[in-house]
């Protein structure tokens, strides 16, 4: 049962996320001027559904602010408020406040109570409401009895509306039972209203003040079986109701039809006989135009003794008292408590969290388009078992299925790889929010663009760029775009402008992010890095090593740390995470201009194009993309270093010689014993430095499957997961650039005196 | 296994959240269940039904074709003229109860609701 339930709270969360990212679609439509009625109303829906979900599960600070925030925009849906960029900010933010309270409910961290006042304040604000910021309730949303619902259905409020259960009215002193005429007119059958309904609901009424109702029907009005049209409203009923019921229960079971039927209600001193006819505006209020007749639905049965209190065990138990309600809410301030929420948040949602993005959406057709090919693979397999049954073997035909069974394979593979592919979107668009909270602690302007959102990648790349682009755009706005001042007086438009566009290239994903900020300034970089000792003082670097240096672990050029950035972990936290997801980083830069970065990716994490090489007898696997050119052994191009080490000098450039098989522990050479069949493989890690791997021979390029090594046995240096070979063997596939760095760290700790050292 | 009681409820609403708890509520009261995602589904799904749902629960705010627009396309086929339709949603502005009555609607119960409330409901509205 709670199960269920959970499953049906995951649902809401994940649909939370949709839903706030079709929130933040419309909102950055609108800030791009683009008010139309569609953005409007899809915002207005995104904020509802939240709402909606969130009453639903009790979660009520979430329901609070998303009620003043939808009240908003309704101003906005209604046309009172215009969308000024001003008004759209404050929509920024509490879309920001928003989605932290659905973190919250899923058991992130607590929101700042402050900011969500603020935020309500601004809101409040646009379409001029109480600026008390007090109970913003009304009798919608969060009705007053309305109690924080453990995760489970029970009693949450319900109201319904053509019968009013009354359980939230007072007791009526009145020891005079209430007495209550009802005639319908045809146009309340005509619409599919019943009377019947009506009828139960004042026996419900009636039960919910711990009595009973007794029912009359009025069969005066009916004419002759013949003269009767069926369609036409005949008949009216007397009610009797308990002492203790108040009149408003009654209006509030007849509120649904009150336009079409005459109702009468009077308390009936117990004095007078409750006998017929006794309430004079009963006389006059059949009037209605037609003689009435039974209409089918409605119960001809003539006098209906209605006790349908024991027929309809409604399990309707006064919930919650409105008194002791009324107490709760009086006790809850009008600002959200987290106490309201806690037991929801602490209890069971954060158990919840692991699982929550278990599930995806895919387009049908893609799986479609999988579902073919599998079946084209079942075929496939029918005619190679036809072929094996020949008698002369079929070798020729066999070859040509097995070709053909290959480019199946390949397809099938693609076809999963798509069902797996997501649009980088849900991550750049979170960039908007990184961008704008980063502006505003800085200070700062900046208008980030999106491009190329659709651009889909494996599912697990998605989720894992969110830390590292979160780090680069929060360095861009920091440290990449200048201040105001600084931009005019270069003559730049004060608002910085920042771009991330992603697109496919050559079977990977690039992403770029570029500003037009200021550049790397190279001579600070040079200089800070040598005081922080990561470089020598007299290394001779490139511009783009200098560039690179922003990369070094424990590097920071900002003049003070800002709340930002500036703890100098950054950059090097992104690499080391573009590295592990199998990417590249590269910086251009041009001072004045602003900074690029571009990270390559694989497209998936699954598979690998990989070069089949062997070491020491083994089979191994090298990425493919970290290989930049193969070439046989020269002796005359290898020269030894002082410290034992092997350069190897291809067409005039100097690079390490790394011999893989004593490299991985297994033997193979002792110093420099080259045989003239090894190959050496030029192999380039992500900033760009080259090395040579020596192997003992090539055997072939092929599709790797990426198993984890990690999972299976445990993380080797050097080692970046394993993969099984079509013979059946396990082979490990190599990390280069962690192997060179390895063998290069033995050589020397500092990379500045490596570059010395070849030099020399 | 809960007994079935024989009766049909399509649900319309966007929100799978909502729909989830619609399902789990009536499933859980014996109730067969079908589900459109906005008006327009809803339609295709309650023509294309056999047998006919009994009653129709729906959401007023969605895309494509929201409750109001549903209900009144709902009551313009002759075959639904009296089909219970109760709307579910987070409002209560009388303007739009107004509406909602003006287009035909049976009911309105206001979100959030109880597994009791909407399973009285019902069983008012297909007694």
């Amino acid at each position: 049962m709670s199960g269920d339930m959970d499953d049906i709270l995951l649902v809401f969360f994940q649909e939370c996320e949709e839903q706030l990212q079709e929130l933040e679609r419309g909102l950055s439509a609108l800030s791009d001027g683009e008010s139309g009625k569609e953005t409007i109303n899809a915002v207005f829906r995104a904020v509802h559904s939240v709402k909606g979900g969130a009453a639903s599960f009790g979660l009520e600070n979430l329901v609070r602010f998303a009620h003043v925030f939808e009240s908003s925009l309704d101003g906005l849906r209604s046309g009172r408020v215009a969308p000024t960029p001003e008004i759209v900010k404050t929509f920024l933010k509490a879309m920001d406040v928003l989605s932290d309270l659905v973190a919250e409910a899923q058991g992130g961290a607590t929101v700042d109570t402050g900011r969500i006042e603020e935020s309500r304040a601004e809101l409040q604000a646009i379409i001029g409401e109480g600026s008390g910021g007090a109970q913003p309730q009304q009798d919608d949303t969060v009705p007053a009895d309305f109690t924080p619902v453990p995760v489970d259905f029970e009693p949450v409020m319900a109201d319904f509306d053509f019968g009013d259960f009354g359980f939230d009215e007072e007791e009526a002193p009145a020891a005079a039972s209430l007495v209550v005429t009802f005639s319908p007119h045809t146009a309340m059958y005509d619409r599919g209203d019943d009377a019947r309904n009506l009828l139960i609901g004042l026996a419900d009424v009636a039960v919910a003040h711990g009595g009973t109702s007794t029912v009359t029907c009025e069969t005066a009005a009916l004419p002759a079986l013949a003269a009767m049209e069926t369609e036409k409203s005949y008949l009216s009923w007397r009610v009797v109701l308990p002492a203790a019921v108040p009149e408003e229960s009654v209006h509030a079971v007849f509120d649904w039809v009150s336009d079409v039927c005459d109702v009468t209600i009077t308390r009936d001193g117990g004095s007078g006989p409750s006998g017929g006819e006794s309430a004079p505006e009963a006389a006059a209020a059949p009037a209605t135009p037609e003689p009435p007749v039974p209409e089918p639905s409605a119960p001809v049965a003539a006098p209906l003794e209605a006790t349908p209190v024991a027929a309809s065990p409604e399990p309707q138990k006064p919930a919650a008292p409105p008194s002791i309600a009324d107490k709760i809410m009086a006790e809850l301030p009008p600002a959200p408590t987290p106490a309201a929420t806690a037991p929801i948040a602490a209890g069971n949602t954060t158990a919840r969290r692991p699982v929550e993005q278990a599930t995806i959406r895919v387009d049908l057709h893609r799986v479609d388009d999988l579902m073919d090919l599998v079946g084209e693979l079942v075929i496939a397999q029918a005619a190679l078992e036809s072929i094996g049954q020949r008698e002369d073997g079929g070798q020729q035909e066999m070859i040509k299925r097995i070709a053909s069974m290959k480019t199946l394979t390949r397809d099938i593979q693609d076809a999963v790889m798509a069902v797996r592919a997501q649009p980088v979107r849900s991550v750049f668009q979170r960039m908007q929010r990184v961008v704008r909270e980063a502006c505003s602690m800085t200070s700062k302007d900046v208008v980030l663009t999106l491009e190329g959102e659709d651009t889909e990648v494996d599912r697990t790349l998605v989720e894992k760029l969110s830390d590292p682009l979160t780090h680069m755009l929060r360095n861009a706005v920091d440290h990449g775009i200048e201040s105001a001042e600084a931009r005019i007086a270069a003559g730049k438009s004060p608002t910085g402008q920042i771009l991330l566009s992603a697109g496919h290239r050559s079977g990977r994903i690039l992403i770029t992010i570029k500003d037009d900020g200021g550049g790397i300034n190279r001579e600070r970089v040079l200089a800070t890095a040598i005081k922080r000792g990561i470089i020598a003082p007299d290394a001779v670097l490139t511009d783009d090593e200098i560039n690179n240096l922003i990369f070094a672990p424990g590097f920071s050029t900002a003049a003070t740390v800002s709340d930002l950035s500036g703890r100098g972990v950054g950059m090097d936290v992104v690499k080391q995470a573009i590295l592990g997801l199998g990417g590249r980083v590269t910086i251009s830069s041009v001072e004045g201009q602003g900074t690029t970065f571009c990270l390559s990716l694989p497209l998936t994490l699954a598979v690998l194009d990989g070069m089949l090489i062997v070491a020491a007898g083994s089979t191994m696997v090298v990425p493919v993309s970290s290989v930049v050119e193969t070439m046989m052994v020269n002796h005359k191009d290898i020269y030894m270093l002082p410290d034992g080490a092997n350069v190897v000098s291809i067409r005039g450039a100097c690079m390490p010689l790394i011999p893989l098989a004593s490299e991985l522990g297994l033997g193979g050479y002792g110093s420099g014993g080259l045989s003239e069949e090894d190959v050496i493989l030029v192999v380039e890690n992500e900033s760009g430095a080259r090395a040579a791997l020596i192997v003992e021979d090539i055997r072939d390029q092929a599709q790797v499957v990426i198993k984890s090594i990690e999972k299976n046995y445990r993380q080797m240096s050097g080692v970046s997961a394993a993969t099984i070979l079509g013979d059946g063997s396990v082979s490990l596939i190599l990390d280069v650039p962690a192997l060179v760095a390895n063998a290069l760290g033995r050589i020397d700790t500092r990379p500045s005196d490596v570059r010395t050292g070849l030099a020399a | 296994m809960v007994e079935k009681v024989g009766i049909r409820v399509l649900t319309v609403d966007d929100s799978r959240t909502m729909q989830g708890m619609l399902r789990k509520a009536l499933e859980g009261a014996g109730y067969d269940v079908i589900q459109g995602g906005d008006g327009v589904e809803g339609l295709e799904v309650l023509q294309a039904a056999d047998p006919v749902p009994n009653a129709i629960i729906t959401d007023i705010n969605m895309p494509r074709m929201d409750g109001f627009e549903f209900i009144e396309a709902v009551r313009a086929l002759e075959q639904y003229k009296h089909l219970p339709m109760i709307v579910l949603t987070t409002e209560s502005d009388p303007e739009k109860k107004a509406r909602a009555r003006a287009v035909g609607a049976t009911g309105w119960i206001v979100k959030p609701f109880s597994t009791d409330s909407l399973v009285a409901a019902i069983r008012r509205v297909t007694a």
